[in-house]
């Protein structure tokens, strides 16, 4: 990373800006510098071809309380960036510390203590609980590993935590396979609860579902989150759902970060290209805003991470790069993180003609998206919001 | 719905068997030549005119097909496989006899093979890309792809003949009035170098099976879960990896208990052992188209048998096969 930073003139105009902790002087929960996670590619006969850099130099702060929302397409890295925060995929390079502690250098013992505190949601449903366990004992393992609600509390606990999510507790006794999509998602989420964590990964939860389990899912999470007061890192590959519920936001490209900043600000006056492009994608609920805001679409698939284009990543996609008549320092240069609006930062060389842009932008005063998602109850299972009796979490 | 479509189950096994058994009584009477040579060995010849009287009267030769057919069928049905008129005995207590000795080396084979391939592919699993795992891997292919016969072979001449460990051949010791903990020694030291030979062949199947099973499971995301619960690593493999990895391995070996019964033709064989295997072999030799056919028959079942056993198996181990 450190070859990246002796830029030209942003280097010296634009230093990086550190995210100012929130709550004066308090460390941020996670801490991530300049992290890489690099996976080996071996060919016949085990020779190593090269790395996979899924993620390549990123730096990201995660501050107690928010929802931070991580975008970018497949292939971005976004994921390895939550599994490394958690150590499930090991750190080739840099640093992650949660409340302080450095998750990549922690024990065993240690690093089962973290996981008690931090957890994860993952993506598919149908393959992250196990088969073989009764929901029963998906949700109980976790308790027993760490000591917790042992004995006579673990029964009714299993069962708070099932009508915290929104399950009858009478389903405590089925395998995984009796349930839809929807429903083993709850049983994922009261699987992560269990512990009691403070920070949750959720790492893509609802794009696996169907659009009307969607809503449910992301109002549970929104529920639990100012019930329980959990952080969460939120995942997801488009921008419209990450809105919903994000405080702030970053946004991936091929294993870098290109930008973060608040959620308002980076809907409202979003400085880097490739970010433009994505809002340009999230349909507009107002026809005669949609007719009239220019929209772009990103040609090609993302490049291998294996081999990254040289300079700024997303050149080899980049609209403004074409209108800006390909510009030599974009292929040459990798950009730097410079702070554009309070807390937004864009790694772009032309973050101003960026701005300037109306790429992306919706032209009327209309939302892109309104009000809270409507929740629609399922069958046979009470509506999620019915408070948890006597469990504190 | 769950009876239902166990009854469909069981109704297909006896199809097969049905039809298992009208192809055994299809083939002498199709075959060109005289069925009387087929229905009574090949040297009709040596009969005496009496005894082929009694041949084609046993086989109702002279009815129509279809009460040759039913007479079969009510034939086997009271446990009448036929008679083997070179040894001159009823073929069923033939089989009798040889079966329990089949059953001792299949059975301890299959039981073998499957403690130490499901070990040692937990093992390889375990130490994935490894050394470790390379080398078992490496000897497991090799292992794989030996004739049963030279490993047989092999082991006669080095253990049997050449250090004396073990007897060279037969289930037990002739002529001896051995009683108790002897006597089961004297038979499990014959049985010891024919069911290392059938189980070093089926080791490297349980093992690659188990092994593959396993490192699928591990990509899977419910083990990513389990790490994030802060399941340990052995509590990974032992909980969930090898517990999933088991139903493909447990049909595996379920399967190849019908084919154990194949392995014992070449074996037993080699070994010179007293069981149904040999028997096939003797009878192929000897031309003795009768004991042959009711062999067939008894392979048939063993191998139908394993599979409903397979059928049967799988429910019990994975809870998402028990769903409606």
């Amino acid at each position: 990373m450190l070859g990246y930073r002796h830029g030209g003139l942003a280097a010296v105009t634009a230093p990086v800006e550190r995210a100012a902790p929130v709550d004066g002087g308090a460390r941020d929960l996670v801490e991530v510098d300049d992290l890489k996670v690099h996976f080996p590619i071996f060919g016949s006969l085990g020779r190593r071809h090269g790395d996979v850099r899924a993620v390549d130099g990123v730096s990201l702060r995660i501050r107690r309380g928010e929802t931070f929302g991580l975008v970018g397409e497949s292939g971005s890295g976004k994921t390895t960036l939550g599994h490394a925060i958690l150590r499930l995929v090991h750190s080739t390079a840099g640093q992650i510390r949660f409340d302080g502690q450095d998750v990549a250098a922690v024990g065993a013992r240690e690093l089962r203590r973290l996981r008690r505190r931090m957890q994860i949601i993952l993506q598919d449903p149908y393959g992250s609980l196990d088969p073989y366990l009764r929901v029963e004992a998906i949700i109980g393992e976790a308790l027993d590993i760490h000591g917790l609600d042992q004995g006579p509390d673990r029964k009714p606990r299993i069962a708070a935590l099932l009508s915290l999510v929104g399950l009858d507790a009478q389903y405590a006794n089925r395998f995984p396979h009796a349930f839809s999509g929807g429903q083993r998602q709850r049983i994922g989420i009261a699987r992560a609860l269990a512990v009691r964590p403070e920070f949750i990964v959720c790492d893509e939860p609802i794009s696996a579902l169907d659009v009307s389990i969607q809503a449910q899912i992301l109002n549970l999470l929104l529920r639990l989150r100012s019930e329980l007061g959990l952080t969460y890192l939120f995942i997801a590959h488009d921008l419209s759902v990450v809105r919903h519920i994000s405080d702030r936001v970053g946004v991936m490209y091929l294993g870098t970060m290109v930008e973060v900043g608040p959620a308002v600000s980076i809907y409202a006056r979003s400085g880097h290209p490739y970010t433009r492009a994505l809002l340009s994608a999230i349909p507009v609920p107002n026809p005669g805003a949609e007719r009239r805001r220019r929209r772009v679409i990103l040609r090609g698939d993302i490049p291998s991470p294996a081999s990254p284009p040289p300079g700024c990543r997303f050149h080899t996609r980049c609209w403004l790069y074409e209108g800006l008549g390909s510009p030599e320092r974009c292929r040459t240069e990798p950009p730097i993180p410079r702070t554009i609006a309070p807390d937004h930062q864009v790694a772009c060389h032309f973050a101003d003609e960026t701005l300037a842009s109306e790429v992306g932008v919706v032209q009327s005063d209309a939302p892109v998206q309104v009000g809270p998602l409507p929740d629609v109850p399922m069958h046979g299972a009470p509506m999620p919001g019915a408070p948890m009796p006597g469990a504190p979490m | 719905m769950r009876t239902e479509r166990r009854s469909s189950r069981v109704l297909q096994y006896v199809l097969v068997l049905l039809i298992a058994i009208t192809l055994n009584f299809m083939l002498p009477r199709m075959m060109p030549g005289n069925p009387l040579a087929l229905l009574a060995g090949a040297d009709v010849g040596l009969l005496s005119p009496e005894q082929r009287a009694e041949v084609a009267a046993r086989a109702g030769l002279d009815r129509s097909i279809v009460d040759q057919y039913t007479a079969y069928l009510g034939d086997l049905a009271s446990g009448d496989l036929g008679f083997s008129y070179r040894q001159k005995r009823p073929i069923v207590d033939m089989i009798l006899e040889r079966l329990p000795w089949t059953f001792l080396l299949a059975g301890s084979a299959l039981l073998f093979s499957a403690v130490v391939g499901v070990a040692l592919g937990a093992f390889s699993a375990w130490r994935r890309g490894r050394p470790a795992d390379l080398t078992l891997l490496g000897v497991m292919i090799a292992l794989d792809s030996l004739p049963s016969f030279w490993l047989g072979m092999l082991f006669v001449s080095f253990f049997a003949v050449q250090l004396g460990f073990f007897p060279s051949g037969g289930a037990i010791t002739a002529a001896s009035s051995l009683e108790g903990v002897d006597l089961v020694l004297n038979i499990a030291s014959h049985a010891v170098l024919p069911v290392l030979t059938l189980s070093l062949l089926s080791v490297p199947g349980v093992y690659l099976t188990m092994r593959y099973a396993m490192l699928s499971v591990l990509g899977e995301d419910f083990i990513r879960t389990a790490r994030a619960k802060g399941v340990s690593e052995r509590g990974v493999l032992f909980r969930h990896v090898a517990r999933n990895a088991l139903a493909p391995v447990a049909t595996v070996l379920a399967l190849r208990l019908g084919l154990a019964f194949g392995g014992t033709v070449v074996v037993e064989t080699v070994f010179s052992y007293p069981g149904l295997g040999r028997l096939i072999f003797e009878a192929v030799s000897g031309r003795d188209y009768p004991v042959m056919q009711a062999t067939f028959l008894v392979f048939t079942v063993a191998v139908l048998l394993s599979n409903l056993l397979a059928d049967v198996l799988y429910p019990l181990i994975d809870p998402r096969a028990r769903a409606t």
